[in-house]
């Protein structure tokens, strides 16, 4: 990545391809560039295939079909094996519902989880009554929170399961 | 009856007594109110415009993308002790992102830039009484927060 920037570093943002346009800030930095005034503070990360170990391949270049082919598999995933868990548990007011690339999952009084498929970002969002809103990009194969790491599928895992009191799996 | 909920919320944001008989109202219905919070900053959003950025006392925070629906630009005017004197914000986007930014500028007003990074999305949610699916909007609108302070004590540490 920092090859790639320094030989670009000379060149005007704007002509920049799409791909690099949409950095982070310390890659910026790091490159020797001042800080575009015209690139929002939060944004998309870069996908730039690199061969080396310590650079994390992140998916913001993801073609639109491979992410809803990726992102369509995990939410079905989920909403199957919840619709089933929900009825086991007999929650009541429990339901879960999906469509059009939104899976709503009501737990009674333990509160609705919602998460939804954010095509333009290639990320899946989560809402959880338990620990609030989550963005997740795909990460060699998993939903992954980039602030901290942690990942989408566990996560529901651990926490619908803690609220009905029950071991859940997604996978 | 449907289409009589509009007016009926607008006049029930207006009138205490009113507005619980309109929430059994909607129940019935089977719809969904906003909260009457957000209504209150949707119809009259404090402190909304914006600073010159380049002034050496303005922090500007830039975030969200078009794209997703949602952009929010949220400035903050701070003096030489820190403290933050001044807020405006504009944002593209939903009632409840309007709503959560409007906020913002109301609760960073006079404090300290260490305190108003203590600011949680969870606070906003919570004072907006917003649904699971906007929680995301009070998110934005704490990374708004976050950035405007960053990019002032960026500018502060270049001059010093």
């Amino acid at each position: 990545m920092a090859a790639v920037l320094r030989s670009r570093a000379h060149t005007a943002y704007r002509l920049l391809p799409a791909c690099l346009q949409f950095m982070n800030k310390s890659d910026c930095m790091r490159a020797g560039w001042g800080l575009p005034m015209t690139m929002p503070t939060n944004h998309n990360r870069v996908v730039v295939r690199s061969f080396s170990e310590e650079l994390r391949v992140l998916t913001s270049t993801m073609g639109e079909a491979d992410y809803h082919h990726v992102a369509d598999k995990t939410l079905d995933m989920m909403a199957e094996k919840l619709e089933v868990f929900v009825e086991d548990q007999e929650v009541p007011d429990g339901d879960i519902e999906y469509s059009q690339g939104v899976l709503t999952v009501k737990l009674g009084r333990h509160g609705t989880f919602v998460i939804n498929k954010q095509t333009p970002n290639r990320q899946i969002w989560l809402s959880s009554p338990v620990s609030g809103p989550y963005r997740f990009d795909y990460v060699d194969g998993r939903w992954i929170y980039n602030r901290d790491g942690r990942d989408l599928v566990q996560q529901l895992e651990q926490e619908i399961g803690a609220l009905l009191r029950s071991e859940l799996h997604l996978e | 009856m449907q289409r009589l909920l509009p007016f009926a919320a607008v006049a029930a944001s207006t009138s205490k007594v009113a507005a619980q008989s309109l929430h059994l109202f909607a129940q019935q219905l089977g719809r969904r109110l906003y909260h009457k919070n957000v209504v209150e900053h949707y119809e009259r959003p404090r402190n909304v415009g914006s600073f010159d950025k380049n002034d050496p006392d303005v922090g500007t925070g830039l975030v969200g993308a078009p794209a997703c629906g949602d952009v929010m630009k949220l400035q903050i005017k701070v003096d030489d002790q820190g403290n933050i004197v001044d807020a405006r914000f504009k944002t593209f986007g939903c009632g409840s992102a309007i709503a959560s930014s409007s906020v913002a500028t109301e609760w960073v007003k006079g404090k300290s830039l260490d305190e108003v990074l203590k600011i949680k999305n969870s606070d906003i949610a919570k004072h907006l009484s917003l649904p699971p699916v906007k929680l995301h909007c009070s998110m934005l609108a704490e990374d708004a927060i976050k950035a405007a302070v960053k990019d002032i004590q960026a500018k502060r540490a270049v001059k010093a």
